[in-house]
């Protein structure tokens, strides 16, 4: 009948690859939009010592919480880059309908945006540690939090951020869904170098958020790609 | 039981009238239930030996803060048939008790402060329950605002859906790690659960209470869905019969 | 590559495409009721109707990305499961954003797009660009910043990627409005060729398409009559 045959579907991995490195390529060409985030991060763990006396026991004791909550909302911050640009160039009607699994293209704009965004938030969070003089260690704990946590705050809030996709509302809107699924992720993350600090050891809260991350990569990408079924419908 | 066909009452049109019976009907039972509850809770259980009458908030705080969470894991439950069966009125149902959860959320904190005031001398503490309730109240509120944030009622729907599902999965991580955080700083905190050892009266004012805030929950639950069917229906046949009557009449 | 899989059961003696009974929703209206058409391999549609009339949306829903309210659609005889990558792999849909990233090259856009087209198989592809350019009247410009290209050049990269890909049904929203006379022809010969290969089209436009074989009509803005009890 036709003579034409059509291609096969692509395989996860491929999807995975093609998207990961499709918006990798577009963060380096916007490298002064990921900058911006990382700077927001300073900046908003800037603002509260400015608050307040900069007492530097107070400020030692309250680091890992000022430090996790600058990285939410630096992550909120950067959570419109994922989807509104695809969104408004038709990009990302055409990976919908692609010959390739959506749920792996999906995952590999997921693991690009936290590659732009919140790996660099580890490394930055060092710098965020010596401004309130934190003790080595506790920087590495901070950082390692920071490593097993963001993983699971990006598809927490790719979810969202899929679901708000032409909504009213914005980032406000998006920030009201995520902060209080986020609420977990802060209170171990925060916890964790808390309790490092005071001797307690840190491997229950850094295994939770490590579970937590694991779990979010199994189920997020199935998740994900009805989230953004839904706001195409 | 009768061969009941239960299918009969998911289109919209045949649940309408269906809910305005039962919502006069839940009404009244929760308004005599309330009734009942308030007495045994005012008037006949005894003061309270540390606490004097103050306690006597927790008549309305613990059913409130229950049936807060009771009702998000039933929009969770509408969600998943709302979703797995894309079928209109389940979503219509989640979307008539979002607001009375929010409501039972809010009633829970407000009452925990004027409880927290007189006993500890303040309006808040960042104990466990009223932590996990605030967070609650926001997942409640994000419901909310997602809904009225998006046009399409069928897209809203799905959406706000799927959303109750993430948010069902995550209450009870979130209920667990503000308890964890919240032992860790046991000496800061006083705690809600700190409860007067329940006498039998009190308990029996509580369940009262406790019934009586879930039949109202339906009735303000049915009573809203029913706005939301004539909303969403609003150009078929039935609504504008409904409406026009005076056009019914006129037919021979 | 392999070839579309028949059915096993039944004798399918439809080919092409056939819509049954489809119902489509915006919002609160009932943009269409009960449509039905066949359209056999090597013939195209033409959509018209007014704007709001709903031929964006049937395209949309025969694509896969809404949901009808009632109806089926069958792809040779088979029901097309929406948002299966099957179904993607016989179909093109191209709605009114062209699809295309600002920060890319005219050539990047499409060496990127070609390959997801392609079930990312292939790596032969970058000389087939340069032709596919070429031919489209974009080889002056492949390697500008696509935010560089006029409103007209940028459809013309969607011509190339017409051109490209491999699919039995081509969905089109309005193809050749931005388009300057020489390359509504060339959307016409694209067209002509696809059509005498076997392939479909359905093509929502208010202009004139110079293609040899005739159309089909179809005019949503004639179509009365409203739905029984209906709701959303």
């Amino acid at each position: 009948m036709r003579p034409s045959s059509s291609p096969e579907p692509a395989s996860a991995l491929a999807a995975l690859t093609w998207a990961c490195s499709r918006d990798l390529r577009i963060a380096l060409r916007h490298r002064g939009e990921v900058a911006l985030v990382l700077v927001f991060f300073l900046l908003v763990g800037s603002m509260f010592p400015l608050a307040m006396a900069p007492d530097p026991g107070l400020l030692r004791a309250i680091a890992p919480g000022i430090a996790w909550v600058s990285a939410l909302l630096a992550t909120l911050l950067s959570l419109p880059r994922l989807f509104a640009a695809d969104h408004a160039d038709g990009t990302l009607e055409q990976l919908l309908l692609a010959p390739a699994p959506l749920a792996a293209l999906l995952a590999g704009k997921v693991l690009a945006h936290w590659l732009t965004t919140a790996a660099p938030l580890v490394l930055l969070s060092g710098l965020a540690g010596l401004q309130f003089d934190l003790d080595p260690e506790d920087i590495a704990i901070l950082a390692l939090s920071l490593l097993l946590g963001t993983p699971l705050l990006t598809w927490l809030g790719a979810i969202s951020a899929a679901l708000t996709l032409g909504a009213r509302g914005g980032s406000t809107l998006l920030g009201l869904l995520v902060l209080p699924l986020a609420v977990p992720v802060l209170i171990f993350g925060a916890g964790s170098v808390e309790a490092a600090s005071v001797g307690l050891g840190a491997e229950a809260h850094l295994s939770l958020l490590a579970a937590g991350s694991i779990l979010a990569s199994m189920v997020g990408p199935a998740t994900l790609s009805l989230a953004v079924r839904i706001a195409f419908e | 039981m009768a061969a009941i066909n239960w299918f009969r009452f998911a289109s919209p049109a045949s649940f309408y009238p269906l809910a305005g019976k039962l919502t006069g009907l839940f009404g009244w039972v929760a308004v005599l239930l309330a009734i009942a509850g308030l007495y045994v809770g005012f008037v006949i259980a005894p003061t309270d030996a540390q606490q004097g009458e103050s306690y006597r908030i927790i008549f309305i705080h613990v059913p409130a803060a229950w049936m807060a969470m009771f009702i998000y894991v039933v929009i969770a439950f509408w969600s998943v048939f709302s979703l797995a069966l894309n079928a209109r009125l389940p979503s219509m149902m989640a979307q008539a008790l979002a607001p009375t959860g929010a409501l039972f959320a809010f009633i829970a904190l407000w009452t925990g402060a004027f409880w927290g005031r007189p006993t500890w001398g303040t309006y808040w503490v960042w104990d466990a329950r009223l932590t996990s309730t605030l967070v609650l109240l926001f997942l409640y509120l994000g419901l909310i605002a997602l809904r009225s944030g998006i046009d399409d009622p069928r897209r809203a729907d799905r959406a706000c859906a799927l959303l109750a599902l993430v948010g069902v999965v995550n209450v009870p991580i979130i209920y667990f790690s503000v308890r964890w955080w919240n032992t860790l700083h046991q000496g800061a905190t006083i705690s809600m659960s700190a409860a007067p050892k329940m006498a039998q009266t009190m308990l029996t004012a509580m369940l009262l209470m406790t019934f009586s805030a879930w039949a109202y929950a339906i009735a303000a639950a049915l009573h809203r869905v029913r706005t939301i069917i004539i909303e969403r229906e609003a150009l078929t046949d039935w609504v504008g019969r409904l409406v026009n009557p005076v056009q019914r009449q006129r037919q021979p | 590559m392999r070839n579309h899989p028949e059915s096993p059961d039944l004798e399918s003696t439809e080919s092409g495409l056939v819509v049954d009974s489809l119902s489509c929703n915006a919002g609160y209206r009932l943009l269409f009721h009960a449509l039905s058409f066949q359209l056999p391999p090597g013939c195209w549609l033409r959509l018209t109707g007014p704007n709001g009339s709903g031929k964006s949306t049937l395209l949309r829903a025969l694509a896969g990305l809404g949901r009808p309210a009632e109806g089926e659609v069958r792809w040779n005889g088979i029901v097309r499961q929406p948002g299966s990558a099957d179904w993607h792999s016989v179909m093109l849909y191209q709605g009114h954003s062209a699809g295309w990233k600002d920060s890319f090259s005219a050539h990047d856009n499409l060496a990127l797009q070609q390959a997801l087209d392609s079930g990312l198989q292939t790596d032969q592809l970058s000389a087939d660009i340069d032709a596919l350019l070429e031919r489209c009247g974009l080889h002056s410009r492949a390697s500008l910043s696509f935010s560089r290209l006029s409103a007209g050049q940028r459809h013309r990269l969607s011509l190339a990627r017409l051109a490209a890909a491999e699919r039995s049904l081509w969905l089109l929203d309005e193809p050749t409005t931005a388009l300057d006379a020489a390359g509504q022809a060339l959307f016409g010969r694209l067209l002509g060729e696809h059509l005498t290969q076997g392939g479909c089209a359905v093509i929502a436009t208010h202009l004139p398409i110079a293609c040899e074989q005739t159309a089909l009509e179809l005019d949503l803005g004639a179509r009365t009559g409203t739905a029984p009890d209906s709701g959303h």
